[in-house]
């Protein structure tokens, strides 16, 4: 008699999180087939992991996207799932001219500042 | 005991969901780098204050290192590096006590250069970006050769004889093992190239002996 009361605790507790991740999932189905391919998006996974992605693919059975890396790897799947954000990256990043940019300036400014300190301790 | 069970399969349901099901999205590449070499140059600033004389405690000086890192996990890096300096001088004064009269002074001059081989661990923040912060430490062995340049006395009371004087012994080297922290960034500028800076400190019973700052270049393979 006592098994029913468990089976009806597991139910009742297990359901709505199933259903509303299923929910979930269907939202992000749907507003993943109205963006266009080739979108820059930033993505954040039920695991915490937060990913910027050009946006290869939205099927039915999941999301494909290459992650925005520097060394590029290959296109993945995610399941919608799995989706807690998803919204179009608006390019607010670091670009690869922009990083080539900065990186000289560092190493410029670097040298320079280095000369300078040379300068300033010459007696 | 059956409702303890349901409790444990119902929280396992609700908070696993479907996660864990498919791995994350890996940003690691197929082929990921093994090496960094790098080089750089800086500059040091080092501790003398155990001398036992008055005046500058610390010299400061250009400093150059390779170094050459062995990547574990995308994170985490094995490096040995090796450093040399230029040659730093501090203005040091004696004190030669005299028996019954006004003590005598002593300038010195010493002029150090030092030379580094260590080896460490460090942890690269972030995966497969275009910045990467890092942090680490581990043991560094150190060479430093101390040139002495010692001047005539002064303060002298003319007519009074000084005591006999000995000279320090020059250059004098000494080794010495310490660790050494340290904590910086790298820059991408190409996938596998970057310019890379950082503060290092290394460390005696004193604490903080010789810190250097450097920046340079270097590359994955």
């Amino acid at each position: 008699m006592r098994v029913l009361p468990a089976l009806l605790l597991i139910i009742t507790m297990a359901a709505p999180s199933f259903a509303q991740t299923q929910a979930q999932g269907d939202l992000w189905r749907a507003f993943a087939q109205k963006v266009d391919v080739g979108t820059r998006v930033k993505l954040r996974l039920d695991d915490g992991q937060r990913v910027v992605a050009t946006l290869i693919e939205a099927n039915a059975d999941g999301l494909f996207v290459q992650p925005r890396t520097r060394v590029p790897v290959p296109v993945q799947r995610i399941a919608y799932e799995r989706i807690v954000s998803f919204e179009r990256d608006e390019g607010r990043g670091i670009g690869a001219a922009k990083a080539v940019a900065i990186g000289v300036a560092s190493g410029v400014g670097a040298f320079l500042g280095t000369l300078l300190i040379l300068i300033a301790t010459i007696d | 005991m059956p409702l303890a069970a349901a409790f444990l399969a119902a929280a396992f349901l609700t908070t696993g969901t479907a996660a864990a099901q498919q791995p994350a999205i890996s940003l690691t590449p197929a082929d990921p780098a093994r090496w960094d070499i790098a080089g750089s140059v800086g500059w040091l600033g080092a501790d003398t204050s155990g001398a036992g004389t008055i005046g500058d405690d610390w010299y400061d000086t250009f400093a150059g290192a390779v170094s050459i890192g062995r990547y574990v996990t995308p994170h985490l890096k094995t490096e040995i590096h090796g450093g040399m300096t230029g040659e730093g001088r501090i203005y040091r004064v004696e004190e030669l006590p005299l028996p019954g009269a006004p003590p005598v002074f002593r300038a010195q001059e010493h002029y150090f250069r030092s030379a580094t081989i260590g080896a460490g661990v460090f942890y690269q923040f972030f995966d497969n970006q275009w910045f990467h912060p890092f942090a680490g430490g581990g043991i560094e062995v150190l060479r430093e050769r101390d040139r002495v340049e010692v001047q005539p006395p002064f303060g002298q009371v003319p007519g009074r004889a000084l005591p006999p004087l000995t000279t320090p012994p020059s250059p004098q080297v000494t080794y010495a093992a310490r660790p050494f922290v340290a904590t910086g960034f790298k820059w991408y500028v190409a996938e596998c190239a970057f310019v890379r800076t950082g503060i290092q400190a290394s460390f005696s019973n004193h604490g903080a002996t010789h810190v250097v700052w450097t920046a340079g270049i270097g590359g994955d393979l």
